[in-house]
Parts: C-alpha cells; sequence; structure tokens
C-alpha cells in the first residue's frame, strides 16, 4: 500500500494508524505499553536535532521511542 | 491444576505488590506500611527491594513486598526479571498477589493482571485513580470489569488513602478468594503440558513463561534448564513468537471487556486541552524546554550550595561544643583523645553531608514524582546518546554533585546494560559536594579575590570552572568507553510519559529518610573507621622513633631557642613527622614532588581516600597536631607555611591549581570504589576508576605545576 509509511516519517501532530511491526521485540514492547496494530496514534512531541518522539494513544497516554525505533514501526497515515 | 484447598490449610502471610510504573505503587505501598519499612536488594541483582509489615483491623499481620514496576512478565529488563523470578521460584512465591490496576491505563494493567492470574496466585485487584479516569471522560463499569475477571475489584485513592481501610479488609478475607484460573483462552501448546509433568510448572503459563525466559531463573538447576533447552528443541519452539502471540491473544480479549461495542473505525481524539499536554508544549519546547531545565539545575544547584550551608555550620558548630565539652569534662587520656579527635570528629565528617543529600534527593524525589524527570530524559536522550550515555543517565550525573554513591546506585534504572555501565563508571568524574571544601580553601588560599570584568568574583569563577572541568572529563571518558565497550544489546528507550502530578509529601519524606540512612550507615561507617585510623596514624609511631623525635627537637631547641616559638609546638612537629602517617607521607614524597607537594599534603592526600573532604580536615589535624596554639585558622596557617629550602610560600598558584586540578579528576573515595564494585559485580571496574582518573589526575595536575612553576 503506498500510504503507508514508517512512525520516523510522520510529522508533529499527524495522526496515524499502526499497521505492524518490523522488529519483533519492540513490537511486543510497544503492545505491552498499550500501542496494538489498529489503534490510533497521534505524533505529539519531536525532541530537537532528531532527538526522540512521544506519541499520544486514544486513552491520553504518551510513549516516547527513539527515532530509530520509530522507523521500524509501519503506520497508515489518517486523513487531517 | 486448581484444586480446591480447605480454607483452615490456607496461610496467608507473604503479600507481593505488583502493578505498573507510575501507577501510585509507591504511594500504596507507604499507605500500607508506613515507615514500618525498609529497603534491601534481591540477591545477585541492583534493584531495590522493599519489604514491610501491616496488620489488619483483627491483628493478622502480614509481610508486604513490593515489587518494581512492570508492564509485563515476559522480562527485558532487570526489573522484569525480579519480578519474574520472584513469583517463579518456589522459594520465594508469595501467598497472595495485590495487583494495583491504574484506570487510567486499565488496558495495560489488565494485561498484566491476566499474566498473573494465569500463574495461579491469589490475586487482589485494586483499582487506582478512579476519580482521574472520570474527570478525563473515561467511564469504567467495575461490575461488568468485575464479572470479566470474575472477582470483586477493591477501589482506592493511593493518594488520599481513601479505600486503604476496605483493601485491608480484604487482605483479611483473602483466604476465601480463589486461586488464579485464566479465563483467557490461551493458545495451548502440547509443551506447556510436557513441562507439567516434568513438574517443572504448575499452570500452563508458568510453563510458557519458563519455556521463554529459562536462561535468566537463577532457581532452575542445570538440569532442569537442560531439560527445558530439550523441550524447545524438539518442539521447536520460537521464542519470540510464542510472547507475541500470547500478548496479542491477551490485548484482545482485554479490549473486548473495555470496548464491548467499539467499531473500531470509530475516531476518538485524544485529549488536547489537558493539565499534561498544555504543560507539555512548554516543559518539551525545543528551546524552552531546555531553558526550563537548566533553570531547575540552577535552583536545584543553588539549594544544594545556599540553602544546605546553614543546616550544616550548624552540624559544624554543634560537633565542635560536643568535642570541647567533652574534653573539659574528661580528663586529659589517651581514651579522652580518641573518643574526640577520632571518633566524634569521625562522625561529624558524615553528619555534615546530610543536609545536602537530603536536599538532593528532595529534589530528584519531586521531579520523578511529578512526571518531569521523564520529560527531562526526552529532551536529553539525543545529546547524552552522542557520549554513549542515556537519556535516563542524567539522574545519576546531577546526583553526582551531591555524591557519587546515591548517583552510582541511581543508574539502576537505566535498562540497557552499556549505558549503565558507561554511566556508572564516569559518574565520578563529577564534582561532589566532598570535594567542595577541598576546592573551596584551596581556592581562598591561592586565588585573589577580585572582580573580573567588574562583577563576576575571580573565585566563583574558578569554581563554576573547575565543575566544568570535570563534566568535561565525564563526557569525554563517556565517549572513549563508548568506543571500547562492546555490546550486541539493543537500546530502545520506550518509556512511558506520565501525567504531571503533584508530589506526596509523605513519598519524598520516606526516600529522603532512606537515603540519608543508606549514606550514614553505609558510607559512615567506613568514614569514621578511617577517621579513627588516620588519628591513630598521626598520633603514634614506633616507640624509638617517637622518642628520638622528642630527643632531637629538645637538642635543636636548645641550640638556637631564639628560631622557635616554644618546645611544645616542635615537638610536637617533630614527633608528627615521625608517626606512622608522617612516614607513610614521607616515602611517598617521591612519587608527588613533581606536582609540587609535599609530606604533609601528601598525608592529606592518602586520607583523602575515606572522602575526599578529609584532606580539609587531616591537614588541620596536621597541623593542629604540629602545633600547639590551634587557635590560628586553617587558612592563615596555611598561608604562613613555607618551603624549607627557598622561603616560599608553600601554597603557590602553581601548587593550587596543580592540587585543584587534581581533586577534580583523581579517584580518591573508596566509597565510591566499594560501591561500583556491588553495581558492576566485578573489581574490574572500580579498579578501571583508580588507575585510569588517578592516573590522568597526576598526568594534568604534573602538567599544571611544571608549567607554571
Amino acid at each position: 500500500m503506498t500510504n503507508e509509511i514508517t512512525l520516523a516519517e510522520l510529522n508533529q501532530l499527524e495522526k496515524a494508524t499502526i499497521i505492524s511491526f518490523k522488529n519483533q521485540v519492540v513490537g511486543l514492547k510497544m503492545m505491552e505499553m498499550g500501542v496494538t496494530p489498529n489503534c490510533e496514534i497521534e505524533l505529539a512531541h519531536l525532541a530537537p536535532l532528531g532527538g526522540p518522539l512521544a506519541i499520544r494513544l486514544e486513552s491520553g497516554s504518551l510513549i516516547s521511542l527513539r527515532k530509530a525505533t520509530a522507523a521500524t514501526i509501519i503506520v497508515k497515515k489518517l486523513a487531517k | 491444576m486448581l484444586v480446591e484447598e480447605p480454607i483452615q490449610a490456607i496461610s496467608i502471610k507473604n503479600i507481593a505488590l505488583i502493578g505498573n510504573p507510575n501507577a501510585g505503587k509507591t504511594s500504596l505501598f507507604n499507605s500500607l506500611t508506613g515507615m514500618n519499612q525498609h529497603v534491601g536488594n534481591f540477591t545477585g541483582v541492583t534493584v531495590d527491594k522493599k519489604v514491610g509489615q501491616f496488620s489488619t483491623a483483627d491483628k493478622q499481620k502480614f509481610d508486604l513486598i513490593d515489587l518494581p514496576g512492570i508492564y509485563s512478565l515476559f522480562a527485558k529488563s532487570e526489573d522484569e526479571h525480579v519480578v519474574l523470578e520472584t513469583l517463579l521460584n518456589p522459594e520465594t512465591q508469595p501467598d497472595l498477589v495485590i495487583i494495583l490496576l491504574d484506570a487510567l491505563h486499565l488496558q495495560r494493567s489488565l494485561l498484566l493482571f491476566t499474566q498473573i492470574q494465569d500463574l495461579g496466585f491469589r490475586v487482589l485487584p485494586v483499582l487506582n485513580m478512579l476519580e482521574l479516569a472520570e474527570q478525563e471522560g473515561n467511564h469504567i463499569s467495575i461490575t461488568q470489569l468485575e464479572e470479566h475477571i470474575a472477582q470483586k475489584i477493591v477501589t482506592i485513592n493511593a493518594r488520599t488513602g481513601k479505600g486503604i481501610s476496605s483493601l485491608k479488609e480484604a487482605v483479611a478475607k483473602s483466604k476465601a478468594l480463589p486461586k488464579g484460573s485464566s479465563r483467557l483462552e490461551t493458545i495451548s501448546h502440547e509443551w506447556e503440558n510436557t513441562l507439567k509433568i516434568n513438574n517443572l510448572a504448575q499452570t500452563n503459563f508458568a510453563a510458557l513463561l519458563m519455556a521463554v525466559q529459562y536462561q535468566n531463573l537463577s532457581f532452575l538447576n542445570t538440569s532442569e534448564r537442560a531439560s527445558i533447552a530439550d523441550i524447545i528443541e524438539s518442539y521447536n519452539i520460537n521464542i519470540l513468537k510464542v510472547q507475541v502471540d500470547n500478548t496479542a491473544e491477551r490485548l484482545g480479549q482485554i479490549h473486548d471487556w473495555l470496548h464491548p461495542t467499539t467499531n473500531p473505525t470509530l475516531h476518538i481524539d485524544p485529549p488536547s486541552s489537558t493539565f499534561t499536554s498544555i504543560a507539555d508544549k512548554i516543559i518539551l519546547h525545543p528551546i524552552g524546554g531546555y531553558l526550563i531545565f537548566l533553570g531547575v539545575l540552577m535552583v536545584m544547584f543553588q539549594a544544594i550550595f545556599s540553602l544546605a550551608a546553614y543546616p550544616m555550620d550548624w552540624i559544624d558548630a554543634g560537633m565542635a561544643n560536643l568535642i570541647t565539652s567533652v574534653q573539659s569534662t574528661f580528663p586529659e587520656h589517651f581514651l579522652t583523645a580518641l573518643f574526640t579527635d577520632g571518633l566524634l570528629a569521625g562522625i561529624g565528617g558524615v553528619l555534615i553531608f546530610v543536609p545536602q543529600i537530603a536536599i538532593l534527593f528532595a529534589f530528584i524525589a519531586v521531579l520523578e514524582e511529578s512526571g518531569y524527570m521523564s520529560r527531562v530524559m526526552f529532551i536529553m536522550d539525543k545529546i547524552m546518546r552522542r557520549f554513549g550515555l542515556n537519556g535516563q543517565s542524567v539522574v545519576p550525573l546531577v546526583s553526582g554533585l551531591a555524591c557519587a554513591v546515591p548517583a552510582i546506585m541511581a543508574a539502576r534504572s537505566i535498562p540497557n546494560g552499556k549505558e549503565r555501565l558507561i554511566t556508572i563508571f564516569v559518574t565520578p568524574f563529577i564534582s561532589c559536594a566532598a570535594r567542595l571544601p577541598v576546592y573551596l580553601i584551596i581556592i581562598a588560599l591561592v586565588i585573589p579575590n577580585t572582580t573580573v570584568f567588574g562583577f563576576f568574583g575571580l573565585q566563583g569563577l574558578v569554581l563554576l570552572g573547575l565543575y566544568l572541568a570535570g563534566l568535561a572529563a565525564t563526557l569525554i571518558t563517556a565517549w572513549l568507553a563508548n568506543l571500547f565497550i562492546k555490546s550486541d544489546e539493543e537500546s530502545f528507550f520506550i518509556m512511558d510519559l506520565p501525567t504531571y502530578k503533584m508530589p506526596r509529601w509523605k513519598n519524598i519524606g520516606i526516600t529522603i529518610w532512606q537515603k540519608i540512612k543508606t549514606f550514614v550507615w553505609d558510607a559512615g561507617k567506613i568514614i569514621v573507621a578511617l577517621s579513627i585510623l588516620l588519628w591513630v596514624l598521626a598520633s603514634y609511631g614506633s616507640p624509638e622513633a617517637m622518642q628520638a623525635a622528642e630527643t632531637t627537637a629538645k637538642t635543636e631547641y636548645q641550640q638556637a631557642p631564639e628560631q622557635y616559638n616554644n618546645l611544645e609546638n616542635l615537638i610536637a612537629a617533630k614527633k608528627l613527622e615521625a608517626s606512622y602517617l608522617g612516614q607513610l607521607g614521607q616515602s611517598i614524597e617521591p612519587v608527588i614532588q613533581p606536582l609540587g607537594y609535599d609530606w604533609k599534603i601528601g598525608i592529606a592526600l592518602l586520607s583523602s581516600f575515606a572522602a575526599r573532604e578529609v584532606f580539609v580536615g587531616s591537614l588541620a589535624t596536621i597541623y593542629n597536631v604540629g602545633e600547639a596554639d590551634s587557635d590560628l585558622p586553617l587558612i592563615q596557617r596555611l598561608k604562613n607555611e613555607k618551603r624549607p629550602e627557598t622561603g616560599e610560600p608553600v601554597y603557590d598558584l602553581a601548587l593550587g591549581l596543580s592540587l585543584l586540578i587534581f581533586y577534580v579528576l583523581a579517584m580518591q573515595c573508596m566509597s565510591t570504589l566499594a560501591i561500583t564494585k556491588k553495581e558492576t559485580n566485578s573489581w574490574k571496574w572500580p579498579m578501571a576508576q583508580l588507575v585510569l582518573m588517578t592516573g590522568v589526575a597526576y598526568i594534568a595536575a604534573l602538567v599544571i605545576y611544571q608549567l607554571l612553576s
């Protein structure tokens, strides 16, 4: 699918749906923190200079992860 | 497996408290146990083990262990290993598990809950933060949830203490609780039954955990490990996939519980106007965030050094008064001197740090409890990673300003082994509070009290420069260590940013109390013992040498009485030179002479190994013991000290700067070496610290002295 990108490519305040995890260990950890396939997220914060990013879940939780980790997570961008 | 036991046969004594991080576990633990708790260590690992006692209204007594906050039993970090090990090891298994559910994050709370229930434990679900969830428009139907998990839920507010009495009542009646049985239709594997038949696991989920985690379970013996490995091989088990599938299945089930009618495509707007999201716009701002962090650090720094000065003065004056009054009450005797100059002075040297440690940990506890600390990690991670550190290294490094011992202990929260090791290794380079008295006295001696550009005090600038030099050494060493230490462990840094909360002062008070207790007992013992040793070494020598020293002094005095103030002084000085400490100081003089140090400084350097601030005390001892009139302040006496061969002052600029840089860089603290050994579980790292830091310090001090003198 063409509109599937990685989480690292998302811009601030853009929303997306989690599709899949390329890295199973990351996937397991993310799922345990409440980030599951099909769940909607919003890119809430970006630390400067390529630092970590924070995503907000529907429940309101904020999860931070590094950009390299985010690049292993496939998402589908949602129209604004 | 779930055989009904007669209620009389059940005994419930040991209770474990389990929950997600930030779910309010500490508050609940403190509410239940109050001050009736102590911190220890889990065997073999460096995770704090908090154990407390509480009793219920019907006078039953229970032991409560506070396990680290985790998300899952599929252990990836040391904290998770500890919980897994405690739950699976037959010797440490609790009789009851209290599981704290966070109403704001019910999904992940329930994931952990179902895992523990599936292990076959008696569990008591406790729901926290229900009011907060409702304020955010999150309505939770407790009755429905109770139906799903087939258990009554106790609702509490861990912060206000509401519901604690109903929780205690539920604990008192917990014998009647059923043993956990899975509500989840987990994929049952044939190999799980094989493990159960081999008597390695009691339930299917325990078998699954054993299979995927057996390498980390220390209670398994070699043959048990081998049989698990055999099973994994013969059934061709994909360990990672088993964990992912099991988690996905649980989450699916939990999703159905929580959103029975939710259409998956229905879009729910995340709350955007809560206090947390507004505050985060400022605190995580690309520029503002760093300014705020800098401001927080400056306030903390100021408080550690200015605010702590008052109680430190009181402790100082109090100990001095105590020593004087003991000296005047008891006869002049060896035991009196040992008690006052050795023991009491040593205890004073420990207590003097209590205010700074209390203030530092008050700050850290407030920053952690409020949710700010994880934001600091978020904005600092990228910068710290350039040096092979981690966003979480900020806490140990900042704590290092007070004392490397608690700072190195604080590195426990870093999940990545390599980053944790580097953090431990470099933290002693951060100028700790014990270096400050040394800095202050030497700066006062050799740096003129003038101003630069009209308003910057030169002495203050030099002090700032010393702290920056320490920071530079920290970062450079971390960067170098990063190149040399190899690791294939992945560093993920997946972390929850909790909502901002008002800190609970009771929790902070208890934290401060525990840190002070640890410092006074652990580091204090070493400092007191060494100050007594130092005093003995400075007061005694071989009887012949001491006798000879007295004779020499008398002869010299008789030959030229006009050269000396009085005989007493001369005898004291000669005796010190002849004492064991004097001998030791003189024996290292050839090594330290190129740095400009004489044997008296050599003695002070050696004694600094007890704790750096002892440097000042040792100089005072050396000159106190060496001169009978001790009324002259130490600085004045140091200023008057002349080199015997040239008549120039000993404490000139070259020596002063050489000493300062030596103290910035050298590893001179036995407590730090001891804690590094404990935390890394090897003598390799403390020895590397000792050799590397002291070697660099020697070279830097040598270069500075040779250039300036």
